[in-house]
Order: structure tokens, then C-alpha cells, then sequence
């Protein structure tokens, strides 16, 4: 039953300040001194890094044109008519009634547009 | 009726090599009664009026959304360090914390409200092309969020997510762009019916919640609006999670979203308040990849258990030393393997033990018996994130003061003190094992209506749960680390 200490005085030790030597936890860039008795829980594990200004700024925009391109082909297809093909083949489909089968709840087994 | 069906039960070989057989004891057909329903939430006017209200659940999803956002723009530009940014304080110390205490108190409401699902009806609506989900989908969706929750579990582990705001932030975004692809293909909120990890998690925990929705089915039976509660109506949108009220018999796959009550011509659905794990025993249909998820959560619990202890490192070099290596990703994948091994292995055994003792096979048994270990499942989640949420919740205002221009408090962020933290710990983890032993001897009860049968099966189950129960008492017992 050692989760115990001063609680009063339970500070958090940023990773930067830890003692050199130390290797941060995965999960935790932080440790509760009252806590932390004799439990150097540390693995070897990373923390993901912070890339710098311009990193960010190429991952944000990547990140923003794919969903764009997601977005403009997905639209692209509907005014093609396509998309609104599949739109109303699954408004048809969906206009039939589920199978009742008692007992369960999976439907979509049989339904969920593919009737 | 099915006749009674006859079991023998072999007794050990005599010293005279004869045989002997145990009275014969007739086992009576499954019982199959249907889960009571409780009081209908519906029949108070403020509730009632709440749930039809086209309002609801709006507000709540522009609310979480504003603050998806805040959080989404704390990671990705906030300050680089977990404890200093408000963002991964919301994120890992508040919100997922919080989070299985939702699905146990009110099932997959949190999905109704989900960003993620709010992006995905934006993108349907603008562009979505509405095709059909794909059957590959629909058959092995929940493996894929079994393994894609063990996936992010060991890339966390690996590459410290949780610990960096920019790796949460990226996580997020990633799940932002499998939203936006998913949204713009397929029909309704097939992500999180079939791809979303805390989707399966909540659909897992939800099972033990203490509300549940139900339509009528003698009013049903009598309905002729086409299954509008289903397919929808031109104000309202049918079920977002492809579940039809009429056959609904578990909340796994119900958010709450309402979208059926309002559209029922006949006022055939219910919101009910019921027993908490009530669901639980009452499974007619068990699904092994289910209980397979179950027994998953358990094993990560554990692995975040361990991997925040002072034991760790001597765990880690423990198999280091076994498998002649000190490599990081190697010692690590082969001990997160094992944490993942154990719950899975323990239920196939247990369950082996049963199928000789009754009368259905290891499988049967695995995904019938899996659910009954989902209440410690949830109990052990909430006790181990009730320390983060509890020693580290201050972290949340001190965070808040650099937006402020203000300088950062050097305080304790607890909330509580350890010994009161440990206590709650221990009062759940009690909790989630008694109610699982529970939950064993209702399924078994159920089953095998005849005693001795599902005192035979059931038994295996009661050991597995009271030493995963245990297991988790001694890792609470030791110091941990803090999240952020």
C-alpha cells in the first residue's frame, strides 16, 4: 500500500528537470515526488517530438489539402452524377422495411443500404 | 417445448477399473425470457419534451465541438510540453478519464455528440456520396477496432502519444482525415459503427449502462410507417449506427441520438432506466469478437498499469534478459504481446474447462462468458484513470493561467489525496469484480437453468474473475506515474 506520502507537498517534476540520467515515462512527462518512492518507472521509450515552426506548418498543410482533395473528389463525383447514383439506389433500398429477427441487433447484416 | 436433454457426468475410474456414472441430471432447455424493461424515462414531460426537441442533440455536439476545436488548436500550437498545454490536459486527464463513467452511466451517449461524428454528418451532407457500407466492413469491422485499439495502445507506448501534444494533435488530425474519407463514401455514421476504436469500447461499456432504449414491439408489430425509425423521415435522419429499434436488444450499437423517437408515428420507443450490467445477462447471441475486445481492454489496462509502475523496468528487463535482447520496441511488443495474452488465454482456458462441464463448445463459451468480465473491465478502466483525473485535475486551471499571461502554478494538481484516490480504487475495482461474478452466474443461471450444470460451467469463471480482480488490487497497491 505504498500510493501513499506526503500528500500535501505532491509536486509534478517536469521532464526537463528530472534528474539527468533519468529517462522519462512513456506516459508521463511529469512524476509525483510523494508518489515516486524509489520507482524510477522510466522505460526507453520516446516522447513524439515537436517538429519546429515550418515542420508544423507542412504537416497542418498536408494534413488540409488531403482532406480537401477527399472532400472536392467526393463532390466531384456527386455533380457527376455518380455519388447521386448510389444516393438514390440506397434512398430506394432504404425505403424496404428491416427484417424482423428477434434476438438481434444486427441489422445491418441485411439492411443498411445493401438490401 | 425441447424436450429435456440428458447429461451424464463421467466420475474418476474406480481402483477396479470400473466405470461409474453420477445420477443423471436432466438439464432443462435455456431460459429466454427478454431483459425487463424498467421505468420509462419517457413518460416524465421534461424529459419527453428534451428527446423529441430537434434541438437535442445539437447543442450538446456544438458545445463539444467548440471545445474540439480549443483542444484540437491547444496540441497542434500549444506549448510543447504535456504538463505545461491545456489541450493534453483536457484531452487525457479530463476527458478520457470521464469518458467510461459516461458509457456506464448513460451507453454510447457520448457518440451522438462525438466531433468526429458531428465532421461526419458536415461531409455526408456537403459532398457525401452515400454508398453502401462495404460487406467486408459490416463482417469484420469490430476485429478491425479490436486491432486498430491494440494498434494505437502500443504506437502510444512506442512513440509516446499521450505524452506529446503534437503526437495527440497528429493522432487527432489522422482521425479527422479517416473521418472526412469515411463520411464522404459511406452511408450514415458507418466510422463509428464500424471503424472507431472508442466506438467498440463504447459499444462495450455501454452494455453495462444504466439507460437503455427500446421500442414497443407489440406497437411495432402493428406500425405500417415503413421503418421510419430506421430510414428516416425529410426532417429527421433514420439510425446514424444502422440499428433498427424494433430488433434492439443491446446498447452497444444505440448512441441515444433520439433521431427514432422523433421520427416513431407511434410513440413506440422507450428510454428506460435499468439495473446497471442488467444487459449483460440476458445475451442470447454472444459474439466472440466481442468478448475478444473485452478481454483486449483488459490486457491494455493492464499494460497501462504496469508500464506506469515501479515494477516496470524490472518487467522489462526480466524479458529482455529472456529473450537475449535490450531493444526497446522488440522488449516492449513482446511484454504488451503477453499483457494482451493473458486475459485472452485465461478466458480461452477457463472456457475449455467449461465446454468439458456443459454442453457448448470453448468458442461458445469464450463469447457467452467474455461478456461477463466486461463490469470488471469498466471498473478497472475507471479505477485507473480515476488517479489521473483525481491526482492530476487541478492541472487543468494551472494550464489555463499562461492564456492568461499568468505564470504557471508550481502546486500539486491533486485533487484528492492518494490514500482517499486508493480507496475509490479499490471501492470500484470491488464493485466491477462482484458484478461480474454476478454477471457469471446469471449467464450460467441462464443458460443451464439446471443448478448443478451451471454451477459446473460457471465455476471456471469465477476464478478467472477473482484472479484478474486480484491482479488488478496488487497493481493498484504500488505507486504510479502521472499522465501528463
Amino acid at each position: 500500500m505504498s500510493q501513499s506520502g506526503d500528500e500535501s507537498t505532491a509536486t509534478p517534476v517536469p521532464a526537463e528537470q528530472a534528474p539527468s540520467g533519468s529517462p522519462t515515462s512513456t506516459h508521463g512527462s511529469s512524476h509525483d515526488t510523494a508518489r515516486d518512492e524509489g520507482a524510477d518507472h522510466g522505460s526507453a521509450a520516446a516522447t513524439v517530438a515537436t517538429p519546429d515552426e515550418a515542420g508544423r506548418r507542412v504537416v497542418l498543410a498536408s494534413f488540409g489539402t488531403l482532406n480537401l482533395l477527399v472532400i472536392a473528389a467526393a463532390g466531384i463525383l456527386r455533380l457527376n452524377g455518380r455519388g447521386a447514383g448510389a444516393k438514390k439506389q440506397a434512398k430506394q433500398a432504404a425505403r424496404s422495411v428491416p427484417p424482423v429477427t428477434t434476438g438481434t441487433t444486427r441489422t445491418d447484416d441485411h439492411f443498411g443500404g445493401n438490401a | 417445448m425441447t424436450a429435456p436433454e440428458l447429461t451424464t457426468t463421467p466420475e474418476p475410474q474406480q481402483q477396479s477399473g470400473q466405470r461409474k456414472l453420477l445420477p443423471v441430471v436432466p438439464a432443462l432447455p435455456p431460459d429466454m425470457t427478454p431483459e425487463p424493461r424498467g421505468k420509462n424515462l419517457m413518460d416524465f414531460p421534461l424529459f419527453r419534451r428534451v428527446m423529441k426537441s430537434p434541438l437535442y442533440p445539437r447543442v450538446f455536439q456544438w458545445a463539444v465541438l467548440a471545445g474540439f476545436v480549443f483542444v484540437g488548436y491547444q496540441l497542434l500550437a500549444g506549448p510543447d510540453t504535456a504538463h505545461q498545454n491545456m489541450g493534453t490536459v483536457l484531452m487525457w486527464v479530463i476527458w478520457w478519464p470521464l469518458i467510461p463513467i459516461l458509457f456506464f452511466l448513460m451507453g454510447r451517449f457520448w457518440c451522438a455528440i462525438c466531433p468526429f461524428a458531428t465532421i461526419n454528418d458536415w461531409v455526408q451532407k456537403v459532398v457525401g456520396l452515400e454508398r453502401p457500407v462495404p460487406p467486408f466492413l459490416k463482417k469484420y469491422g469490430i476485429w478491425l477496432i479490436d486491432a486498430s485499439f491494440i494498434a494505437i495502445t502500443w504506437a502510444d507506448h512506442m512513440w509516446g502519444v499521450v505524452a506529446s501534444p503534437w503526437g495527440s494533435g497528429v493522432m487527432v488530425l489522422l482521425l479527422t482525415t479517416a473521418v472526412v474519407v469515411s463520411g464522404a463514401l459511406w452511408q450514415r455514421r458507418a466510422f463509428c459503427r464500424y471503424l472507431c476504436f472508442l466506438g467498440g469500447v463504447a459499444g462495450n461499456y455501454s452494455q453495462t449502462a444504466m439507460v437503455t432504449l427500446r421500442a414497443n414491439e407489440k406497437i411495432c408489430k402493428t406500425c405500417t410507417s415503413r421503418a421510419v425509425c430506421y430510414n428516416g423521415s425529410a426532417a429527421v435522419p433514420g439510425c446514424p449506427l444502422f440499428s433498427f429499434p424494433r430488433t434492439l436488444d443491446s446498447n452497444a450499437n444505440c448512441n441515444l441520438c433520439a433521431n427514432c423517437i422523433k421520427n416513431c408515428p407511434n410513440d413506440a420507443i422507450s428510454v428506460t432506466a435499468r439495473k446497471p450490467t442488467q444487459e449483460l445477462w440476458f445475451m442470447d447471441k454472444p459474439r466472440v469478437e466481442v468478448a475478444s475486445l473485452a478481454m483486449a481492454i483488459m490486457g491494455i489496462v493492464l499494460i497501462q498499469n504496469l508500464s506506469m509502475l515501479s515494477v516496470w523496468p524490472a518487467i522489462l528487463a526480466a524479458i529482455g534478459s529472456a529473450i537475449g535482447t535490450t531493444y526497446y520496441p522488440v522488449v516492449f511488443t513482446v511484454a504488451f504481446a503477453i499483457a494482451i495474452a493473458i486475459p485472452v488465454g485465461l478466458l480461452a482456458l477457463a472456457s475449455k474447462v467449461a465446454a468439458a462441464r456443459g454442453s457448448e463448445g470453448i468458442w461458445q463459451n469464450f463469447g457467452r462468458f467474455g461478456y461477463a468480465l466486461i463490469p470488471l473491465d469498466v471498473a478497472a478502466h475507471m479505477a485507473h484513470n480515476l488517479f489521473h483525473l483525481l491526482s492530476e485535475g487541478k492541472a487543468v486551471f494551472f494550464t489555463a493561467f499562461p492564456l492568461f499571461g499568468l505564470e504557471m502554478p508550481t502546486d500539486s494538481p491533486a485533487l484528492l489525496g492518494s490514500s482517499a484516490i486508493q480507496v475509490l480504487q479499490f471501492t470500484l475495482l470491488a464493485l466491477g469484480i462482484a458484478a461480474s461474478l454476478y454477471a457469471c452466474y446469471r449467464i450460467a443461471r441462464r443458460r443451464y437453468p439446471t443448478t448443478e450444470v451451471h454451477r459446473r460451467v460457471s465455476a471456471p469463471y469465477y476464478a478467472l474473475v477473482i484472479a484478474l480482480g486480484l491482479l488488478n488490487v496488487w497493481m493498484f497497491t504500488l505507486p504510479m506515474l502521472h499522465r501528463v
